[in-house]
């Protein structure tokens, strides 16, 4: 009886009850989006330090780190690494040489490191070699002579990514329904080479003036793009003797991770080339990657492993990358906050619109405690109307939220026309919105709560009404 | 047998400048089965006195006895509980709850008692039959007339069989034709049930249906005539 009552009473106002519902349910909507795509870029920023810059932990000679020096060796590399290969905690390891030195093409250079890898069991700590950008080449070349692997904004940078408005070009803007007019705007670039990106775009912008649109920008970037592929690449370092060593190679391919910093400094080739070149002893390496099995135990397994190599400097993956560390331990805290505060805000809406409710029904509450409707009905009445209230957009909120989560995650927000800066930083251009299980049934306790929460104080002056009310018919 | 008994009543009221006298020592006592009209001019107390007599209000001085219990001794929510149980209320206005229906408003009291659905729909569609709303079970109360609204009320007030049913102007707001249709409709149900009807009012031909009727004038009873 008092259920329903109370769920028509809701309805009494419809205007009212609705502005209510789908304030509530808009913020219940932005804040699980919000957070859904927080926690979407930490955890594409996360998989991209796990999987394809640093691996779960680091081990190196005590000496590397600080002086980055070729000599500084793990003496007994290999005899590690099967005994970390049979480790039942650790899921996989590889040796790798690093050494910095001069990247150089015509008259460009650039200082990098070399990641000197496996090539086979570099695939199970790490994933850029699934991110060669189609159309530049792929890992597996890395098995034949002098093959580099460079990152798509050192290509940038190091003008191997050329532009050229060739007859095909011009087709596919031409099918883009882009106008003959601007074509023949075009007519004077065609078939031109442009060095780089930023040419190119200067050269557009003056060329097409007004014309100029993100569909023409997107349409030439992608097609009037080509890979100097047979560009040779000198590099060149100091080996452990102090000599100078310049060795050419060719692109093996060019990887795209969402990381411009990573992209520019590193590049990779094959380990077993590298040792020959310069000279380093057999079964040694600079540094030892490790992936476990249960990332939450990778503290423990980093402590345990500090006191069998205790000549070795052993690090995890938040020793390394420690704002990551951070952002991982307290970003479930900043989300509750942001919720509190959000709920905290629709809570003085309910509690406004039911203290409304409450004072424009004085004589029927009156009327309703004179015919017997004790305090405790009158105020679970008041307290269910309000829980309805706050409880119906709350529930339609977290569904719709789920479902623009579910959908978002599916097709991806692109950021691309702030993708640069975002990409520099190290984060993704495209997020994919993702929200934890036990981060929303904790929301779902809390919006509970608001309910009952902001029932309380309008129920509770529904019960100071005074009876005798009800009778005064002025 | 006695339902009401009021003993030595008095009500001051002396939150203004001048203390009121709204009720000035009043006894009376109701049998079951009564038919009684309170009638007396504006500001001579009627409200006040009913009131009293429903535990809405407390009495300065004097008792009000319903079927034995001293309703004075009870505590604030013990008269609330008792007030279910025993008195039915039918007010000028503000009688009914506008989000249900004429039935819903009628069940309302007996769900409050948690009575089996089985019974409280047969008790509603006995009253609601018996006021002339067969056919209006469904309507909500802004549906309805002021005078079927008031007919429901009278249905909810009997609805759970109490001692006597208590309506300070129920009336008021009405036309004549309303008027003697309710009277009608309440006397019946006063035959039928035999439950005791209290109520105020102005109207001449309101007071020509009552078989008894008391004149309070300054707080005072100045006459109680059977006819
Ligand atoms: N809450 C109150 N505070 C002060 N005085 C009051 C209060 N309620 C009623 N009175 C006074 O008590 C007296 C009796 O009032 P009451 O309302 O009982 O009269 P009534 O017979 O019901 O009049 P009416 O026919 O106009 O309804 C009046 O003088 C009134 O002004
Ligand atoms: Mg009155």
């Amino acid at each position: 009886m008092i259920w329903k009552t109370s769920w028509k009473n809701v309805w009494r106002n419809k205007t009212r009850s609705l502005v209510v519902i789908i304030s509530v349910t808009l913020g219940v909507i932005g804040g699980l989006f919000y957070i859904a795509f927080s926690e979407g870029m930490v955890r594409q920023r996360m998989h991209s330090v796990l999987n394809n810059e640093i691996a779960h932990i680091q081990i190196t000679n005590k000496n590397f780190r600080s002086n980055n020096e070729i000599k500084y060796m793990i003496s007994e590399g290999d005899k590690i690494i099967d005994e970390l290969n049979n480790d039942p905690e650790i899921l996989s390891a590889s040796g790798r040489f690093i050494v910095n030195g001069m990247l150089s093409v015509d008259a460009k250079n650039s200082g990098i490191q070399i990641m000197a890898v496996d090539p086979e069991k570099e695939k199970t700590i790490s994933e850029i070699y699934q991110k060669i950008i189609p159309g530049t080449g792929n890992w597996d070349k890395i098995k034949t002579k002098n093959k580099i692997y460079i990152g798509e904004a050192l290509a940038k940078s190091l003008n191997i990514i050329n532009y050229n408005i060739k007859d095909f070009v011009i087709d596919s803007l031409r099918k883009k329904e882009v106008s003959e007019k601007v074509l023949l705007m075009l007519e004077p670039l065609r078939n031109k080479r442009f060095k780089n990106e930023k040419i190119f775009i200067r050269e557009l912008e003056k060329t097409l003036k007004s014309s100029y649109n993100n569909t023409i920008k997107k349409q030439l970037m992608d097609n009037a793009r080509y890979y100097r592929k047979r560009a040779k690449l000198i590099f060149s370092f100091v080996n452990a003797d102090s000599n100078q060593i310049s060795e050419a190679y060719r692109i093996g391919g060019i990887y795209k991770i969402d990381n411009h910093m990573f992209e520019k400094v590193y590049a990779f080739i094959n380990a077993d080339q590298f040792k020959k070149l310069a000279g380093i002893p057999e079964g040694q390496y600079h540094q030892i990657l490790l992936k476990v099995n249960d990332l939450d135990e990778c503290t423990n397994i980093k402590k345990r492993l500090e006191k069998k190599y205790s000549s070795l400097e052993i690090l995890s993956w938040k020793d390394i990358q420690t704002d990551m560390a951070y952002v991982e331990e307290f970003m479930g805290f900043f989300y509750n906050i942001f919720i509190i505060i959000i709920l905290a805000a629709l809570s003085f809406g309910i509690i406004n619109t039911m203290l409304m409710a409450v004072l424009e029904r004085t004589k029927e509450l009156g009327m309703l405690t004179a015919i017997g409707m004790n305090r405790r009905k009158v105020f679970r009445m008041i307290m269910l109307e309000s829980i309805f209230l706050s409880l119906t957009g709350g529930v339609i909120g977290m569904i719709l939220g789920r479902i623009l989560i579910a959908w978002t995650n599916k097709i991806g927000i692109n950021l691309s026309s702030m993708g640069d800066g975002m990409e520099s930083f190290g984060y993704s251009s495209i997020c994919y919105p993702a929200i934890d299980d036990t981060f929303f049934i904790n929301l779902t306790i809390l919006v509970i709560f608001t309910g009952i929460l902001s029932a309380i104080y309008p129920a509770y002056k529904a019960l100071k009404l005074n009876p005798a009310d009800a009778l005064k018919t002025d | 047998m006695k339902v009401l008994e009021i003993k030595n009543l008095h009500k001051i009221y002396n939150d203004s400048a001048v203390e009121v006298h709204a009720v000035n020592g009043i006894d009376l006592h109701f049998e079951e089965g009564e038919f009684a009209a309170i009638v007396g001019p504006s500001g001579s107390g009627k409200t006040t006195l009913l009131n009293m007599i429903g535990g809405l209000d407390k009495p300065t001085n004097g008792e009000v006895i319903i079927n034995g219990t001293k309703i004075g001794t009870l505590g604030k929510s013990k008269i609330i509980d008792f007030r279910m149980r025993n008195i039915g209320f039918v007010f000028q206005s503000y009688n009914l709850i506008p989000v249900l229906t004429a039935k819903e408003n009628v069940e309302f009291i007996m769900g409050l008692q948690k009575w089996t659905k089985e019974k409280r729909n047969a008790r509603t569609k006995e009253l609601l039959e018996a006021v002339g709303l067969g056919d209006r079970m469904n309507s909500r109360p802004s549906q309805l007339s002021g005078g079927q609204q008031q007919r429901v009320s009278v249905a909810r007030a009997l609805a759970s069989k109490p001692s006597f049913v208590l309506a300070d102007e129920p009336t008021a707001n009405l036309d004549s034709k309303s008027t003697s249709q309710l009277l009608e409709i309440m006397k019946d149900l006063n035959k039928k049930e035999n439950i005791t009807f209290i109520f105020s009012t102005h109207d001449k031909r309101v007071i020509d249906k009552a078989r008894r009727v008391i004149t309070i004038e300054d707080g005072k009873v100045t006459s109680d005539e059977i006819k």
